[in-house]
């Protein structure tokens, strides 16, 4: 599914794939209906491969048989096993991060001098300000949805909620359309009205501003979000609800005394997610970003897509640091539950 | 009065889940609702909570309406502690936080002295900086009960508080928190569906089958004295023997003559049923009356003797396994009666038409001389 949506890889390496084909009928050939038909094809093959895959997940569901978690036996390897899986476990990281990331830094040390300037400060202060907000925009709807399945579960509300969280499923330039249509429609109808009500153009007031991005990465990573909140909402169990209740606390001082801070360390984390996805987001942006507006994910992509490849790295290096820092957190947090694995069966 | 329960009803979508139940409920008591799973009890422990509305009747707690139809007052506002069956301790807080978790509107100082006295009540002095995943299975348990009771609650409500540890320590615990509730001078309505911990635990125990409550007594009325033929089956073991009323203090049966005061509405001459517990029949080599054994379990402090009488009908009998010569199965054994004075209980008319078969109700509508007696 991330490579059938990947859009920048391929763009670049100069391979023909369905993103770049809806890209280049759009603004290549300027026709937004051909690629909107396009599109629609895509989200069909997506759906059907999520169908798919719920079917044949159906009737195998993994349990797990114990609520402990047991600190498995270690191997001690000696000599020739162990270097063999030394090797085994360092390759993958080798050449998966280390090796490009590597690169990057090489490049990045010796242009530093003169790509570290006003505008890369810019770019990462646009790339910030757009997925801190985006991460908050997404958590308001995670959180209604989360605690609506929580408070009033029907197959309605559950079914709707599955939808809200496939935006993850959908490449970001599907999205893209999606979006810049109907806000364009509504951009015009808008300004159709104020010229004729009150005889001054509006503009593009939703498609031409970030609104219409915020939007989009919402729609796509809502599904992030609402993963980790419902997840965590798990964790208050009803009885806990009651309990408080029966201690004296009103509904309200319950979420202030129980839930929140329970669900603290999720709800952070799942802005951090969210942020960190949307740092990294290029086909959407690519469209939706407002003119003269760039981004880190878009400007390593422009200057890539110009062969200044060491011009690129900064901004690139600044992509990969940021996301590591999610993955650090999350391998401690989960470490942490581990180790307390013996949370209240 | 501390508690009083009339008439009620509780539904969620559907039939009810509670029909119809009364009870009361007096100040230092300990209550008991017994039952078999789905029974109701917990739904009718969780309107008394606060936590369900009513369709019909009325919960009063020291005499004030608390709950009736159409008006719930609030769980935070009922002085009612429960204990829940899972617990539900709150994970992010430590013992003593978790114990002080009711105590908001006192002072620092009252806080921290309620929260010393818990603990050493509970004897968790040590692991007041613990959280509760760190504590074995009893200690949380302990944890969830001294939070309950921390704000000194008129009532103390606990939903199968023992169900998740396992037989032995389910005794100890049952006793000991008998003991704390006594000490605390509390009143407390217990939910469970084993009649051993209601024992254990309970003053009054009110047994509960497809949300009826079909008695409310003490452990003794319940085995000796069972309402209806429901309360007969799930209190302790016992057989049902066919006999004839000779006059209104005698029944003759099969064992022979049983002597107590039989209710007015068996007429001599008619058919009923008299229930025989294992510890009702002694094994004496003696006696003329002869029964085959069947089965024999070894309980430790006695046998237990399933045996066949003349007729076919099976009754239980308990004898000492110090007792000198074994009988296995295959054998006959001589038994009687112990020697006691029976009391049979009148069964509650609609008790008892609900709890025999149809065939029986029917004759009984019809007024044929068939009927059910317990002992």
């Amino acid at each position: 599914m991330e490579a059938l949506a990947d859009f920048g890889t391929v763009q670049y390496f100069g391979v023909g794939t369905f993103t770049t084909g809806i890209f280049r009928t759009w603004f290549g050939l300027g026709d937004s209906g051909a690629a909107a038909q396009l599109a629609s094809l895509m989200m069909a093959f997506v759906l059907a491969l999520i169908v798919l895959e719920r079917r044949s997940r159906r009737r195998a569901r993994y349990h797990h048989t114990s609520r402990r978690y047991r600190t498995l036996p270690g191997y001690p390897l000696r000599g020739q096993p162990a270097a063999g899986a030394f090797a085994a476990c360092f390759l993958p990281l080798f050449f998966g991060f280390l090796l490009p990331s590597g690169q990057l830094a090489f490049w990045a040390l010796r242009t530093w001098r003169h790509t570290l300037d006003g505008a890369f400060l810019e770019l990462a202060r646009n790339s910030l300000l757009l997925a801190a907000g985006a991460a908050l925009l997404a958590l308001g709807p995670a959180l209604f949805m989360a605690y609506g399945k929580r408070l009033r579960s029907s197959p309605a509300v559950a079914a709707a909620v599955r939808v809200a969280g496939m935006g993850y499923a959908v490449p970001g330039l599907v999205i893209a359309l999606g979006v810049v249509i109907p806000f364009a429609w509504l951009d015009n109808a808008l300004d159709a009205w104020a010229r004729s009500r009150f005889g001054l153009s509006t503009g593009l007031l939703l498609s031409g501003t970030v609104t219409a991005l915020l939007f989009a990465y919402v729609v796509r990573f809502l599904a992030v979000s609402l993963n980790t909140v419902e997840a965590s909402l798990g964790k208050v169990r009803p009885s806990m609800d009651d309990a408080a209740r029966s201690l004296g606390l009103r509904p309200g001082a319950v979420l202030g005394r129980v839930h929140l801070p329970i669900m603290r360390g999720s709800l952070l984390t799942a802005l951090l997610l969210v942020f960190v996805d949307v740092l990294k987001e290029l086909p959407a942006t690519l469209v939706l970003r407002p003119f003269n507006f760039n981004t880190l994910a878009v400007r390593a992509f422009e200057l890539a897509s110009d062969e200044m490849l060491a011009e690129s790295s900064l901004a690139a290096l600044a992509i990969v640091l940021a996301g590591i820092l999610p993955v650090i957190l999350l391998s401690r947090s989960i470490r942490r539950v581990r180790q307390g694995g013996a949370h209240v069966a | 009065m501390l508690l009083e329960i009339h008439d009620v009803t509780v539904a969620y979508q559907g039939p009810p889940v509670v029909r119809e139940v009364g009870l009361r409920l007096e100040i230092g008591r300990i209550g008991c609702l017994l039952g078999p799973s789905g029974c109701g009890k917990t739904t009718l422990l969780r309107a008394i909570a606060g936590f369900e509305p009513l369709q019909t009747g009325e919960i009063l707690l020291r005499g004030r309406s608390v709950s009736r139809p159409g008006f719930s007052l609030s769980p935070e506002r009922r002085r009612v502690g429960m204990v829940f069956q899972d617990l539900a301790l709150f994970p992010h807080l430590n013992v003593a936080d978790n114990i002080a978790f009711g105590l908001r509107g006192h002072d620092r100082g009252r806080r921290r002295l309620r929260v010393r006295e818990l603990l050493s009540l509970i004897g968790l002095e040590h692991a007041a900086a613990s959280f509760p995943h760190q504590l074995s299975g009893g200690q949380q348990q302990r944890v969830a009960l001294a939070r309950a009771m921390a704000p000194r609650p008129d009532l103390l409500l606990l939903d199968e508080p023992f169900s998740s540890l396992d037989g032995e320590m389910r005794e100890k615990l049952a006793r000991e928190v008998r003991q704390i509730l006594r000490q605390e001078c509390l009143t407390a309505l217990l939910v469970t569906h084993d009649q051993f911990e209601a024992f254990a635990m309970a003053d009054e125990i009110g047994v509960m089958h497809a949300g009826r409550l079909h008695q409310w007594g003490s452990a003794y009325d319940l085995y000796r004295r069972p309402a209806d033929r429901f309360v007969a089956d799930f209190i302790g073991r016992g057989v049902m023997l066919p006999g004839t009323v000779v006059d209104e203090r005698r029944v003759e049966t099969e064992l022979g003559l049983i002597k107590g005061r039989v209710p007015a509405a068996a007429l001599p001459g008619s058919r009923v049923e008299v229930l025989i517990r294992p510890d009702d029949i002694v094994h004496d080599d003696e006696s003329s009356n002869r029964a085959e054994v069947i089965a024999k379990v070894f309980r430790g402090a006695e046998f237990l003797y399933t045996l066949r009488l003349p007729s076919g009908a099976e009754v239980l009998c308990l004898a000492p396994s110090h007792h000198d010569h074994d009988h296995e199965p295959g054998e006959r054994i001589g038994i009687r009666l112990g020697a006691r004075e029976w009391s049979f209980s009148a069964p509650h008319p609609n008790g008892l038409l609900e709890s025999c078969g149809e065939a029986t109700r029917q004759n009984i509508l019809a007024g044929a001389k068939s009927i059910i007696v317990f002992t």
